[in-house]
Parts: C-alpha cells; sequence; structure tokens
C-alpha cells in the first residue's frame, strides 16, 4: 500500500513506523505537519490509500480525513483523549496504559477505533515509556490496522462511553499547577512521579533561589539527607541533589523559564549568554550551588544503592556488563573522558567478554550538542568533544585481553551508532533503530567510522548510510551486517539473552584461538593502515567543519546545531523523507531541494 | 585567508626559553596581523593542548619544539604526532634544541619532516622574526593552495547536481560562529547561495556588492573577471563574469589582511571552477 506518514517531528515513534512499514513492503512518503496546506500537498502529490499519523499534534484538514483513511495514534487506552494522556497515566499511578489506533475525525481522537493494545506501566519517565513501551504497541497496531484495512476484513469500533469495557475519559491538558512540586509536604515517591510525568517535555516548573526553572531526569537517592526540604544538599556530574521529606532526590537537567529566544545572528553578537534549552542541573545554577559539596562516586561503580549515577558496571560468570546511560544519550567532554576510564578500569577486570551496555533509552547518541552549544567557543568544545569520544572509541577497538560486545537495547545515532561497531559484536533489540550518518548535522563525521563501517557493509553500502540521513531497522541492519544478532523486543527477555550470549561467548572452547584470530585481524588491518591515519583523517574534514579558516568555517553544522538545541522545527520536509517531492520535483524541476535538516 | 592572528605554539621545558621567546614575539606582524602564542611545557602538555583547543589543534600556523623535555627525544616524538598522528602536514614545525649533540641536525631533518633546525644559541630575535615571517607566509599558501585544490575536486565530484555543489560550498560560506566580522557569501546568477534568516543582514550584502562591482578592481580575464578590495572595510569581490560555459558568480567576503597576489588567484580558481561546475549541473 501507499503510506503517507504525517507527524509533527520526525520522532524515534515516526522513525519506527517509517523503518517497519518500509520492511513489510509498503510505499511510504512522510510530511511534517508544519501547515495545511503541506498536508494537503503531500497527499494531493503522493495519493497514499492511507494516512498513518504517529505523533501528531496539528488538526488535520476536513478535506484530508474525510477522502482518505486516516489514522491517528494516540498514547492512551481505548476511550482516552486529550494532549496529556501519558502525564496523566503516571500521575495517577496506573498500572496499565495502552495505545489506540483511531481513525481520524472532527473531534480530536473521538474516531472509530481499529486498534488499542496494552502495556504495563513501568516507574520511569515520560519519555522513556513513549520510546518502550508506547512505540512498541504502536507499531503493533499500525501494523494490525493497515491489515484490516488492505484486507477489508475488520471496520473499526466506534467510540461508545456507555460501554462498560471503556476505561478512558477525555483528560484535559495538565497544567503546571497540576504538575507543581510542594517540598514541604510531597513525599520522594510523589516528586518522582511528578517530575517523571513531564519529563522530557513540559518539564515541572519549580523555584530555586527566587528563580523559575523546569525540572528534569529525576533519581531516587537513599544515603544523602537534608534538613530542609527543597534545599541542594550536594552535587555529582552536573546534577544537583535536593532534600524531600523523606529523603532526597537528585535532579539531572533544568531549563530556564521564560528567556526570548535569540536569532541566529544576534546571539552572535551579545556577550550575556543565554541558555534557554536544557543543560546539566548544575551548570545552569552556576555560582549558585559553587559551595554545594560535590558527591563523590567510584569511576566504576558497582554498588546497587539507588542514587544519580551514570556509569556503573556488574559482573557475573567472567562477563563484565559496562552500562552508561546519559541524558538523551549524548556525551559531553567530562562524559567521554569518564567513560573511557570506566572503560580501562573494567578492561583490567579478570573477565572474557566486556558487554557495552548503553543506556536504558539510548545506547548513545554521540556528542553533546547541547553542551556544545552552550560552551565560551562551540568550535572548540566541539573539537574537545570528539577527540574525547574518539578516545573512547581507540580503547574499544584496540581492546587484545577480551571480547566486547555493543548491546544495543536503546536507539543510536551519529556518532554513538558508529561508536557501537567498534566491538566484537553487535547485538540489538529488534525494535532498536540506529542514525548512522551525520549529514543532518553538516558533519563528516569521527568515531573511527572510516575504519569500522566499511569494513561491516563495505564500501557501497557505508556511503548509502552516511549520504542519506535514513533511520536503519534492525532487520536490514543485520541483513547488510551492520549487526550480528536481533535480540527481542521485551526487556527481562532481552536481559536474558544477551546474558547467555556473552556467557557462551566466554565459555566457548576455543575462546582462547578466537581471541588470538581477533588480535591478529587488528594487527593486520594496523598495519595495512593504522588506526591513527584513519582518525587523522577524518579530523582533518572535521576542522573544516569545526575551524576552517583558509576558505571558512561550516556554516551548515554551526546553524543546524543551533537548530536542533533550540528545536527549531525545518521549514520543510527533508526531500529523503518526502518521496512525493521528490517526484514532484522530477515533474517540476523548478522545487529547490532544501538541505540535509 | 580568514585568519585573525597566526597561532604560533612554543613548546620548551625551560620556563625562561617560552618567557623570552613571547616576549621577543609579541609585537611581530604577518601581513598586518599579530601572532597568539601558546605555550607548552612538555610533549604531552602540548598534546592535551592539541585535543583541548580546536586552534592548536586544527589552524597552528608555526610550532618551535624543544627536543629535550621529559624525554631525550620528546620534541622529536612530538613532531612525530603532529604530522602522523595528527595527519597535519601545513604546520610549520621548527626543532631547536640546547644540545644538539643528542639531535644532530642532519640526523633529525632526515628522519623527521621538519621545516627547520637551529640551536637555542642561533635564535635570536632577528632569526626568529625572519622564520615567523617566512614561515607563516608558507603555511598560508600552502594552506590555500591545499583547500583550493580540495574544494575543486569536491567540486568535480559534484559536477552534475547543484544540491551536491551546495554540499560541497557548506565549508565555504559562512556568517555564522566566528565569522560575525569575516563573513563570505556566494552569489550565483543573481541568487544568494545560503541566504542568512535576517533580511538585514542579506541587505548589507547586497549594498556591499553593488559597491565593489562598481569599482573597476583588478582584471583577472579577457571576459571581465576581477578582484576588487575595499582598503576601508576589507570587504572582497571576486566576479566571473557569465559566458556560455559558466554561470555568473560572485565570491564576496571580508578579510583582515589584504592577500597577496598568489592567494587572490588561487581563490579565483576555486571561483571559476564553480562558475563552470555549476553551469553544468542540474537542480537535484
Amino acid at each position: 500500500m501507499r503510506v503517507l506518514l504525517i507527524s509533527s517531528a520526525y520522532n524515534g515513534l515516526c522513525q519506527r513506523v517509517h523503518v517497519e512499514l518500509d520492511y513489510l513492503g509498503h510505499d511510504i512518503s512522510v510530511t511534517l505537519a508544519l501547515s495545511a496546506e503541506d498536508v494537503r500537498k503531500a497527499v494531493n502529490l503522493f495519493q497514499p490509500d492511507v494516512i498513518v499519523c504517529p505523533f501528531l499534534k496539528e488538526k488535520i484538514p476536513k478535506d484530508v480525513y474525510s477522502t482518505h483513511h486516516c489514522i491517528i495514534i494516540h498514547p492512551g487506552i481505548r476511550g482516552d483523549r486529550g494532549p496529556s494522556s501519558l502525564d496523566w497515566a503516571i500521575m495517577d499511578d496506573e498500572e496499565e496504559w495502552g495505545v489506540t489506533a483511531l481513525q481520524a475525525v472532527e473531534e480530536m481522537d473521538a474516531g472509530d477505533i481499529w486498534s488499542s493494545p496494552r502495556f504495563k506501566m513501568r516507574p520511569a519517565s515520560k519519555a522513556s515509556i513513549y520510546r518502550r513501551e508506547v512505540t512498541h504497541a504502536a507499531i503493533g497496531a499500525v501494523v494490525e490496522t493497515l491489515s484490516h484495512i488492505e484486507a477489508k476484513d475488520v471496520a473499526p469500533e466506534p467510540l461508545n462511553y456507555a460501554d462498560p469495557k471503556i476505561h478512558g475519559r477525555l483528560r484535559p491538558l495538565m497544567k503546571q499547577p497540576d504538575r507543581c512540586i510542594d517540598w514541604t509536604c510531597d513525599n520522594v515517591q510523589t516528586i518522582l512521579k511528578k517530575i517523571r510525568a513531564g519529563d522530557s517535555n513540559p518539564g515541572v516548573l519549580d523555584t530555586i533561589n527566587g528563580e523559575e526553572y523546569y525540572l528534569y531526569g529525576v533519581y531516587e537517592e537513599n544515603q544523602l539527607q537534608g534538613w530542609q526540604p527543597g534545599e541542594i544538599i550536594a552535587k555529582r556530574h552536573g546534577a544537583i541533589c535536593r532534600a524531600a521529606i523523606d529523603g532526597a532526590v537528585w535532579i539531572s537537567h533544568l531549563k530556564r523559564k521564560n528567556v526570548s529566544k535569540q536569532p541566529f545572528y544576534k546571539r552572535f553578537f551579545g556577550n550575556n549568554r543565554v541558555y534557554d534549552y536544557k543543560l546539566p542541573a548544575a551548570r545552569i545554577l552556576g555560582e549558585l550551588v559553587a559551595d554545594v559539596p560535590e558527591s563523590p562516586i567510584d569511576p566504576l561503580y558497582m554498588g546497587t544503592d539507588k542514587t544519580f549515577k551514570e556509569i556503573w558496571y556488574e559482573e557475573e560468570n567472567q562477563v563484565g556488563y559496562l552500562h552508561f546511560d546519559f541524558h538523551n544519550g549524548a556525551m559531553d567532554t567530562e562524559q567521554c573522558r569518564r567513560l573511557r576510564l570506566a572503560y580501562q578500569i573494567a578492561e583490567e577486570r579478570p573477565t572474557k567478554v566486556l558487554v557495552l551496555m548503553g543506556g536504558t533509552d539510548f545506547w548513545s547518541n554521540g556528542i553533546h550538542l547541547n553542551a556544545i552549544e552552550a560552551a565560551d567557543n562551540p568550535a572548540n568544545e566541539s573539537w574537545r568533544n570528539i577527540n574525547a569520544i574518539d578516545d573512547v572509541v581507540w580503547e574499544i577497538i584496540t581492546t587484545q585481553t577480551k571480547f566486547t560486545v555493543s548491546a544495543v537495547w536503546g536507539g543510536a545515532g551519529a556518532g554513538g551508532a558508529m561508536a557501537l561497531l567498534a566491538a566484537d559484536k553487535v547485538w540489538a533489540r529488534e525494535g532498536a533503530v540506529f542514525n548512522p550518518h551525520y549529514r543532518t548535522m553538516g558533519l563528516y563525521g569521527s568515531e573511527y567510522w572510516t575504519y569500522s563501517l566499511p569494513k561491516r557493509v563495505g564500501p557501497v553500502k557505508a556511503l548509502e548510510l552516511t549520504e542519506t540521513p535514513l533511520p536503519l531497522g534492525m532487520k536490514k541492519a543485520k541483513a547488510i551486517g551492520y549487526i550480528d544478532e536481533i535480540l527481542s523486543d521485551h526487556y527481562d527477555e532481552y536481559r536474558q539473552q544477551v546474558k547467555q550470549k556473552a556467557e557462551a561467548l566466554a565459555c566457548h572452547p576455543d575462546y582462547e584461538r578466537l581471541l588470538d584470530e581477533k588480535n591478529q585481524r587488528r594487527q593486520k588491518d594496523e598495519q595495512a593502515k593504522p588506526l591513527a591515519l584513519y582518525r587523522a583523517a577524518e579530523l582533518q574534514h572535521m576542522k573544516m567543519n569545526f575551524a576552517g579558516k583558509f576558505y571558512g568555517g561550516d556554516i551548515n553544522y554551526h546553524e543546524a546545531r543551533y537548530n536542533f538545541v533550540h528545536k527549531v522545527r525545518p521549514k520543510e520536509t527533508a526531500a529523503y523523507l518526502a518521496k512525493h517531492l521528490r517526484v514532484d520535483m522530477a515533474r517540476f524541476n523548478e522545487l529547490r531541494q532544501p538541505l540535509a535538516y | 585567508m580568514f585568519f585573525k592572528h597566526w597561532p604560533v605554539l612554543l613548546v620548551d621545558d625551560e620556563p625562561d626559553v617560552l618567557s623570552i621567546s613571547k616576549l621577543a614575539m609579541k609585537n611581530f606582524t604577518v601581513y598586518g596581523l599579530p601572532l597568539k602564542i601558546y605555550t607548552a611545557a612538555s610533549k604531552a602538555e602540548a598534546i592535551a593542548l592539541m585535543n583541548d583547543n580546536v586552534e592548536v589543534g586544527c589552524s597552528l600556523a608555526v610550532a618551535f619544539l624543544d627536543v629535550v623535555m621529559e624525554t631525550d627525544s620528546a620534541g622529536l616524538e612530538l613532531c612525530d604526532y603532529i604530522r602522523n598522528t595528527m595527519g597535519n602536514s601545513l604546520t610549520q614545525v621548527f626543532v631547536r634544541t640546547g644540545q644538539p649533540g643528542l639531535a644532530p641536525e642532519r640526523e633529525v631533518i632526515d628522519k623527521y619532516d621538519i621545516n627547520g633546525y637551529f640551536t637555542k644559541m642561533e635564535a635570536t630575535e632577528n632569526k626568529l622574526y625572519s622564520l615567523i615571517k617566512s614561515s607563516v607566509r608558507q603555511y598560508l599558501a600552502y594552506g590555500m593552495a591545499t583547500d583550493t585544490l580540495e574544494l575543486i575536486t569536491q567540486l568535480v565530484v559534484a559536477t552534475g547536481s547543484r544540491r551536491r555543489i551546495s554540499y560541497a560550498l557548506t565549508s565555504v560560506c559562512g556568517t555564522g560562529f566566528d565569522q560575525t566580522d569575516t563573513p563570505r557569501w556566494i552569489i550565483i546568477d543573481g541568487v544568494l547561495l545560503f541566504p542568512p534568516d535576517e533580511t538585514d543582514a542579506e541587505k548589507t550584502m547586497t549594498i556591499l556588492l553593488k559597491m565593489l562591482m562598481a569599482r573597476e578592481g583588478l582584471n583577472l580575464s579577457p571576459e571581465g573577471d576581477k578582484y576588487v578590495r575595499d582598503e576601508v572595510s576589507g570587504c572582497q569581490l571576486i566576479h566571473i563574469c557569465s559566458t556560455a560555459s559558466k554561470s555568473e558568480v560572485s565570491f564576496l567576503f571580508s578579510s583582515h589582511f589584504a592577500p597577496p597576489h598568489k592567494i587572490v588567484e588561487l581563490m579565483y580558481s576555486f571561483t571559476t571552477a564553480l562558475a563552470i561546475a555549476w553551469h553544468k549541473s542540474e537542480e537535484s
């Protein structure tokens, strides 16, 4: 079928739907819902059989939904309606929640229901539940709906609130007063719930030292305590620990309220830097937390305490598991350096296999664009960050004493999607999505990708993957050799599979021979072309991006980074997504193809 | 071409040598631009600085390396690091040593890719002055030539698709970070390639272009291609006239110094290649 995806943004869910439907053989085009006119144009040019809206905040024009099958994915159970479904589900401690695929009608979320799978809720942030449970259920709902539409075997069920099976209801937009934390009476569990319900958007508005901030990234703390609820009692790696009435919580990120957006030009002239985007809490607060004590943590943390930890390690049956869970998968210079240190310590452990587990939502997304944007000299910080991440990758590639495995549960993008190839084996969850390209950020890319990517997929595919900034699903990734194994989409099963496979590798009867072969291969590669040369050549290209002084620096990278950090919506859907525009282009040559973002 | 100063790195484990050299070089200028002097007291410190500072890592014009620091050959190893590990063949590297017995001149120059060797005794202010002048000139000319060649190669590869040419040019056009006082614009057949978001920036460009186009400048070809420089603002224009085989291209930019003729010629080659490539390409 010809399926048009209409989405407010090309987010993780939209990417996954794109990848899955493409794999099922449907003809897919994507348009961002930038205006009603854009949507109409896309529908007219592409003439879809079905329209699917995986993530849509805007209304679809009546003339579109009245003439086409138009399916809306709503992150709520049957009967649930409104723009804050997941927020309310978290806030109300729902044990089960769901996703509904509905027919678009005039009234928001009130159309006939095609499918409504349910899932168990997990104590996690809204974004995390959206990326894991909602996405998994939504894919099921979309696939089921499309098969019904194609087979014309089932009609959608009308929404009938008189039906006792319908538990959902219309809920209003959750506003800041609903989210507000009262530090004098809210306990730790309530604070966790409130922040999670608003994470990653819009955040919970709170006052610190007279200024208003949105709070994000909350973690429980079971050791530290303070006398004054709300007081900042410790900081660690940019996060702050605040006392509550029955314990303490860590808050990793803040965003300042009410900073007017600066246009691209003006921000360079002004001296007063304003951070109107999400950054590590201590960085935003600056001087205010200068005297707050730093709460140290082992570089390779092996404890089980509830606390704020970005890097931790487990070990069992000669297998080490190194977790690195950085906010949104972005790794700044410091985090890369800490990860490198942790890796070096883990490498020294008496294990035979080291599994790089990444984080819960993302394995890694490469360099930290927000931190770079906030730096006094972004070009300088980009350079430091790239070098630091390259150092991590170098450690992994040159590991001789054991096998390394990248076990990818969450997604991976840009440098992160290349860094995971440094390991000897790559196993990924079935539903993971990679974005192994740098083009949308206007960069050439580093992380030794010119070594590891062609080695796995061959030079032709390597070029295809990096030139066309499209997401890569795991089935295709396996087929082209990007990954070695596809693992389960259910977390417990996935962990079990990782454990079994890693232990099998550690206990392999030919372990020593295999390890020897691996080291010989590396040695041979090094003789053919030293790793240092790959890095030097990649960085040579990056120099043009960061600090070209002979002809110029790269406007694309700096502007793309600004747009990414400030969530500026693109003016048009990129042509690599919008197949209908490509058709249009062939017919009408006057349409200019937009650049890569 | 868009330097504001010339980054120079001094590596020496004797603090006195560093401070005296710094003092001696304080007032040196090349093409009217001052030096920006970075110092490091050891090989390790210098490597850390290169990985930490984008200017030292990416745009270093000259490096003076002491040989004997943490080891007897630390400076030579550092030279090897710059050339081979960092893949930097542009920076003009000079080795200066207090113990020529440990690193004899011929042996060093045979084995390492350096641009010069001298003993600390020889390092007079005049010697440093002439070395800095000549090596920065060499650095600029070599860097411009290499980058021009690379850009022209990219244009040749991209010929056929204007979108791909635009990609290749993203590293040239810029009004972004670090470039507000040295903006660069490319206008092809009257259309600005990367229009800025704000109209006043485009207006400034239009006024500058008109002003420079009205002047005679330096004639570069019989078809009327020309180079114009406004002494006061530092604004420059390389203009390629449209013919049957090439588009009209204006490369408008501002730099902190007046480039020597050789550099103008290199930029002219690039602009001409662009005019031809663009003419031979389609939109998609």
